[in-house]
């Protein structure tokens, strides 16, 4: 942890006056000409949470990240940041970084120097500048691209560095906007671990595409699509809402016809479907006896399941709500 | 805005700088050029190809045409006229022009008198990628959570002035020094004296050129639109308001939206008048500058 995060609580909730979330939006509007990027946007984040964002392409995700950040002014709305700061207000400054999607670091820097300079400009002396950000380098596996250009780096290490920059004196509040998008699995396993250890001291809100991803780190979600929020809430919430209730199972063979007619005619099972060994029976009921209906029925016809999640995808509700068909 | 941020800022915007192509272009120009600029008068001396009492009044001549055109009291159509019969309009600019070439170093006047046409000219191809291209590209956003706009806009402004002006006394050094050691024409004491107060004259002329160039690329996304532009800008107001004058008088007076009509009384007999012109160059810098954050700090980054 950082000097800074320590003299702060370690970036406890103390920064923050008691009962105030990390992050408030109410109705904010933003447009590109006739476009409304994003239309009445509201939600809260709560301190020391992993909050996602989901939407499509276009859905207004960036635009609400610049916009939080202070790149882009709202047409309309409130924002409210660490307690009752709005964007673009000095006392944010060094509190609240952001990997953005698109932006490039400065090639003619080398990149050591390039974090050094952030973190100066955080209050960081430059010994221990020095110190963190070699930390941070290698955090993110970058350890031996400190005195380098940032030419030298593939996409996804860039991807890394602007996460390192992220977590650089450990800002209250972070945002990531698309962390793993162009990462290995090795890489983006290594991120994942990198913002759970972030959100013990910080919150962190993401973007992302990968839903399973955002479903397995997330305390909470927001789904945008066209500008507009369509769901905010824990991803089990959402599904409750939507009353999507997936009993997920990995089975050693496929069931035969008969068996899906046994399991289908079950009360409270809707629909089936899957194939070879997995199967996917999507539940209308709430309690354990339908899915325990559909595990005895299983059993007695041999087939003992090597795994069973019963629950949803957050894939599901996301494209329910975005007027999608599951494929 | 906090002292320290805005040095860091100003003290990183150097190198970054320094490496990029636009850095180095204008080093490499304002030095070939400007020391090609200079050789212009004194390579005549060295052939040994005039006699130097004639070259005198051919640049006296020269210089006070200058003088004239500069400050819109003749346009370019008139100046044949100049050198024949002076007329009671004309004589001022003869008399200021005699001060530059008798009273002080006259082949110095000569390199200075070119090289106020030329500077403002070298910063504008120069100074053009202060934030265009850190815009461009996103760049500036890993900054804007930990510093301010003010201290970006201002911090990149002040590193570039610096800049700006190191360069221009290397190049007057190195022709100062030239003249001195090579021609050795005059004494030391009246090249420190001239130099000096060109050292201090150009650089006051040079703050309002990189202000205006910071203001245009603080709010110009491309470096290449940012370099049209500052060159539009500064090189040309000049031809605009020559040309339109000579269709509408008034219009003569688009000169000062720049600060061209002015920046001779930087090398004016009367003091008076340079600490004026100084003065005006610094009014002119602050309004760019002004300007320039204002849409700055509301702009889409």
């Amino acid at each position: 942890m950082s000097s800074d995060a320590a003299e702060r609580g370690g970036g406890e909730p103390g920064g923050i006056p008691d009962g105030l979330p990390a992050l408030r939006l109410d109705g904010v509007t933003r447009s590109y000409g006739s476009r409304k990027a994003l239309d009445g946007v509201s939600f809260t984040v709560p301190r020391l949470s992993v909050f996602g964002l989901v939407g499509p392409n276009g859905a207004g995700k960036t635009t609400l990240f610049s916009t939080i950040a202070a790149f882009l002014r709202p047409d309309s709305g409130t924002i409210r940041i660490l307690g009752d700061h709005s964007p673009g207000d000095p006392a944010l400054l060094g509190r609240v970084s952001i990997l953005p999607q698109d932006a490039l670091f400065d090639r003619n820097l080398m990149i050591i120097d390039q974090l050094i300079l952030y973190r100066r400009l955080q209050g960081a002396t430059a010994a221990q500048a020095t110190v963190e950000v070699r930390e941070a380098l290698v955090r993110v596996g970058l350890g031996e691209y400190l005195d380098r250009s940032v030419t030298v780096l593939s996409h996804g290490m860039t991807k890394r560095l602007g996460i390192a920059q992220a977590f650089l004196g450990s800002p209250e509040l972070i945002f990531l906007d698309e962390p793993t998008a162009g990462l290995d699995p090795r890489n983006a396993g290594r991120i994942r671990r990198v913002i759970r250890e972030l959100s013990e001291h910080s919150t962190v809100v993401v973007s992302s595409h990968n839903l399973a991803e955002l479903e397995d780190l997330c305390d909470q979600v927001a789904i945008l699509d066209r500008g507009v929020i369509k769901a905010t809430g824990t991803v089990a919430e959402l599904m409750e809402r939507q009353g999507r209730r997936t009993l997920e199972l990995e089975l050693p063979a496929p069931p035969s016809e008969e068996l899906r007619r046994q399991l289908a005619a079950h009360p409270g099972v809707r629909s089936l479907a899957g194939t070879e060994g997995r199967l996917a029976v999507m539940l209308d009921a709430t309690g354990p006896e339908p899915v325990a209906a559909v595990l005895r029925t299983l059993l007695d016809a041999g087939l003992v399941p090597r795994s069973f999640h019963d629950g949803g995808s957050l894939e599901e509700v996301f494209l329910s709500l975005t007027d999608e068909s599951p494929e | 805005m906090e002292a320290r941020r805005l040095l860091l800022v100003t003290r990183y915007s150097l190198p970054a700088f320094l490496r990029n192509g636009s850095g180095i272009s204008y080093v490499v120009l304002t030095f070939t050029l400007g020391l090609l600029l200079a050789e212009l008068p004194l390579s005549i001396v060295e052939s040994g190809l005039a006699d130097l009492e004639e070259l005198l009044e051919q640049i006296r001549v020269m210089v006070a045409m200058m003088l004239a055109v500069v400050s819109l009291e003749q346009t370019f159509s008139q100046l044949g006229t100049l050198s024949s019969a002076p007329t009671p309009e004309q004589a001022p600019f003869l008399e200021w022009a005699q001060y530059l070439l008798n009273e002080r170093p006259a082949l110095l006047s000569a390199v200075l008198a070119i090289e106020l046409i030329a500077v403002p000219l070298f910063i504008a191809t120069g100074t053009f990628n202060q934030l265009s291209g850190d815009l461009q590209h996103g760049a500036i956003r890993y900054q804007l959570l930990r510093t301010s706009r003010a201290e970006l806009y201002f911090g990149r402004f002040i590193g570039m002035a610096l800049f700006t002006w190191v360069l221009i006394v290397a190049l007057l050094l190195a022709i100062l020094i030239y003249v001195g050691v090579r021609l050795d024409l005059y004494p030391w004491a009246d090249i420190i004296a001239w130099g000096g107060r060109a050292l201090i004259g150009f650089g006051v002329l040079s703050l309002p050129y990189v202000a205006a160039c910071c203001a245009i690329s603080a709010n110009v996304a491309s470096p290449f639109a940012s370099l049209v532009l500052c060159s539009l800008a500064v090189g040309g107001v000049p031809v605009l308001a020559i040309g339109g004058m000579q269709a509408w008088e008034p219009l003569g007076n688009l000169i000062y939206l720049m600060p061209w009509g002015y920046t001779h009384h930087l090398f004016h007999p009367e003091a008076s008048h340079g600490v004026l012109a100084g003065l005006g160059c610094l009014l002119h810098g602050a309004l760019y500058l002004a300007a320039g954050y204002l849409l700055f700090r509301r702009k889409d980054l």
